[in-house]
């Protein structure tokens, strides 16, 4: 559906590079993640596979064709989400998506049935200018739903949300894949990609530095540890048990036999952990 | 392509609203509609006012002036009250005539500052006036001609709106326009455009159609109420129409170049200034330099005046809406060029 290849851009046009040797594919009907801390080159990577910036060396691929030959009706299928909300301020959230679907050549979804999705329903005739930064940042998402996309660029669509509409977002974000829609998505969020993503990519100082499931790389880099909580002497007490260790092992039976079990949680690695332990440093 | 420009065009026209660009052109178009009617006069008199002694028998010189309609509070009755009237008045000149009419003597007192030509003329004036005085008919073998039928003689005030129609209704989209896309640089709209299918020439053409509007809309507002209706405004909307395309394209070239309004501002109002050179060529036909009248605003300027106050210039105002529409189609190619360049593309 989507390849990357040998992707690399200098803003400076020289070998400083911002982005270097970046390489995937995208299934159709994926949600891929893009996660690394803020000027890792996420954003590069999506605005060179949006058009937006000039493809300097390396090729991206939709579907067999380079996007060097890509007329502007490619622009039909795709929906690109910003970070940061870019809006005619002076029109109202209504006008605004209005506005935007006369912009394509193909069928557009009711701009007031995508406000309703997002909860805007009540502020559609509001001008955008009056809108909090949650709220231009839902009509920025569903403003990229419009043309009902195959493929999705999201630039971290969750950013500056309450935790409700996030929900709500990321459930938008699951029906799309669900009826078939690639979703690119950029962020520096390791709970949203977690939950979201079929697979993710590590994007740090330009390069990717691995790619799997999140399923997979917590397997990979995790170890596989267990935290009981159980009750001794009137108190709560607390241990974390390896169970690749064989004492470890035979220590934590025992103590469900002997002992009032309270709770048992899995130890297993975040993606913000493996992230951490594969550059030395955060995502934010 | 036509519904998506006219989508863009609705947009466009909106924003325009909400920025209230009509209530600009609608406030300046009777506040200078006031001004043209109320504030400047009918005439205006650019050489010095002449103030007389008549010191002759009979003030045989002064009588002559007062028939020809000299006012006469511009007579004093002595050469040092004369004098101490120029002196007052920096715009004067004084003219006293003593002696007999045959060998009058006249002495003329000015300021310093008049030219050589203005004295030789006056020189020349009193001295024909004497000999009307006196009786005697010099014979004239001059004659005068004329190209086409003598135009009405058009007053100080209404000579003054080709100016601004010129300078306000037409330059106008230069402004606008750039005000418009440092708008959308600053919203960061433009990018959301880019990853539409929309492309740069609908995006250029609905600009300039709203500005082309806003720039009809003020000259036939300001027209109509400072000359009514007897004018021929078919041909003024087009040549405005055309004009302000022009210019329209020339702000949006050159605002893709800079970053902000500030930045924009100075470059700007230099081009604008430039451009403005012509209304010197407007006042005195006799400064037209080449490099003025090879400036596009030049014919612009004079064909406004043709159409508000005709002269008979068959022709004129067809081959400059020819010329306007041949400079037009290559300004757009140079926006179009610019305009994708630099405002549809990053980090080139």
């Amino acid at each position: 559906m989507l390849k990357v290849k040998e992707l690399y851009h200098s803003y400076t046009n020289d070998d400083r590079y911002a982005v270097q040797n970046v390489s995937f594919e995208i299934q159709r009907g994926e949600i891929f993640g893009f996660l690394g801390p803020s000027g890792a080159g996420k954003s590069t990577v999506q605005n060179i596979m949006t058009g937006l910036l000039k493809l300097q060396r390396g090729d991206v691929l939709y579907e067999g064709k380079s996007i060097k030959n890509i007329s502007a009706k490619f622009f039909n299928r795709i929906g690109v989400s910003f970070e940061h909300p870019n809006l005619y301020n002076k029109l109202t959230g209504y006008e605004n998506l209005k506005y935007y679907a006369g912009l394509f050549d193909v069928p557009t979804d009711d701009p007031m049935r995508l406000l309703d999705m997002v909860g805007l329903r009540a502020d559609a005739h509001k001008r955008a200018s009056a809108y909090s930064k949650g709220m231009k940042q839902r009509l920025v998402f569903v403003r990229a739903l419009l043309n009902r996309p195959d493929i999705l660029f999201l630039d971290e669509p969750t950013s500056g949300l309450d935790p409700n509409t996030a929900s709500r977002v990321k459930d938008i974000i699951i029906s799309k894949k669900e009826e078939g829609c690639t979703v690119f998505l950029t962020t520096h969020n390791m709970f949203v990609a977690d939950e979201l993503c079929d697979r993710v990519a590590f994007l740090n100082e330009g390069k990717i530095v691995t790619m799997d499931s999140p399923r997979n790389l917590k397997l990979k880099y995790g170890d596989k540890s267990v935290k009981v909580e159980y009750m001794h002497n009137n108190a709560v007490n607390s241990r974390i048990f390896f169970l690749d260790d064989e004492r470890d092992r035979k220590e934590f039976n025992e103590l469900l036999d002997s002992r009032e079990v309270q709770t048992i949680h899995s130890q297993e690695a975040t993606l913000e952990q493996i992230f951490i332990k594969l550059t030395g440093k955060g995502l934010k | 392509m036509l519904k998506r420009t006219l989508n863009l065009m609705k947009q466009d026209s909106k924003v325009a609203l909400r920025n209230y660009f009509h209530l600009v052109i609608l406030i300046l178009a009777v506040l200078m509609s006031l001004l043209i009617n109320f504030a400047i006069p009918d005439e205006v008199k650019l050489t010095p006012t002449e103030l007389f002694f008549d010191n002759t028998p009979g003030k045989a010189f002064q009588e002559y002036l007062i028939s020809e309609g000299v006012d006469p509070d511009r007579f004093f009755n002595s050469y040092e009250d004369l004098k101490s009237a120029v002196r007052k008045d920096g715009s004067s000149l004084g003219i006293a005539v003593e002696g007999e009419l045959d060998r009058a003597r006249v002495t003329i007192i000015h300021q310093g500052t008049e030219s050589e030509e203005i004295l030789n003329l006056l020189d020349a004036t009193i001295e024909s006036a004497l000999d009307r005085v006196r009786g005697i008919e010099r014979e004239s073998n001059h004659r005068v001609e004329y190209l086409r039928s003598k135009s009405a003689p058009v007053s100080f005030n209404k000579n003054t709106i080709p100016i601004i129609v010129f300078m306000e209704a037409i330059m106008l989209g230069f402004l606008l326009i750039s005000v418009m896309v440092f708008q959308e640089k600053e919203e960061g709209s433009i990018r959301a455009y880019r990853v539409s299918p929309g492309g740069t020439l609908e995006y250029i053409l609905s600009k300039a159609a709203v500005n082309m509007g806003l720039g009809v809309i003020y000259a036939t507002l300001l027209v109509v109420l400072t000359m009514g209706f007897r004018v021929n405004f078919p041909a003024l909307m087009v040549l405005v129409a055309l004009s302000s395309f022009f210019i329209t394209m020339l702000g949006l070239a050159v605002s893709a170049f800079f970053r902000s309004l500030q930045e924009f501002l100075f470059v700007g109002v230099f081009i604008l200034s430039i451009l403005s050179f012509p209304v010197g060529s407007y006042y005195s036909p006799a400064f037209s330099p080449d490099i003025v009248t090879w400036l596009p605003s030049y014919p612009i300027l004079f064909g406004v005046r043709e159409i508000l106050f005709p002269t008979g210039k068959t022709g004129f105002i067809t081959s400059l809406n020819l010329l306007l529409i041949a400079e037009s189609l290559g300004m757009l190619l140079f926006s179009y060029l610019v305009v994708h360049r630099r405002l549809m593309r990053e980090g080139r």
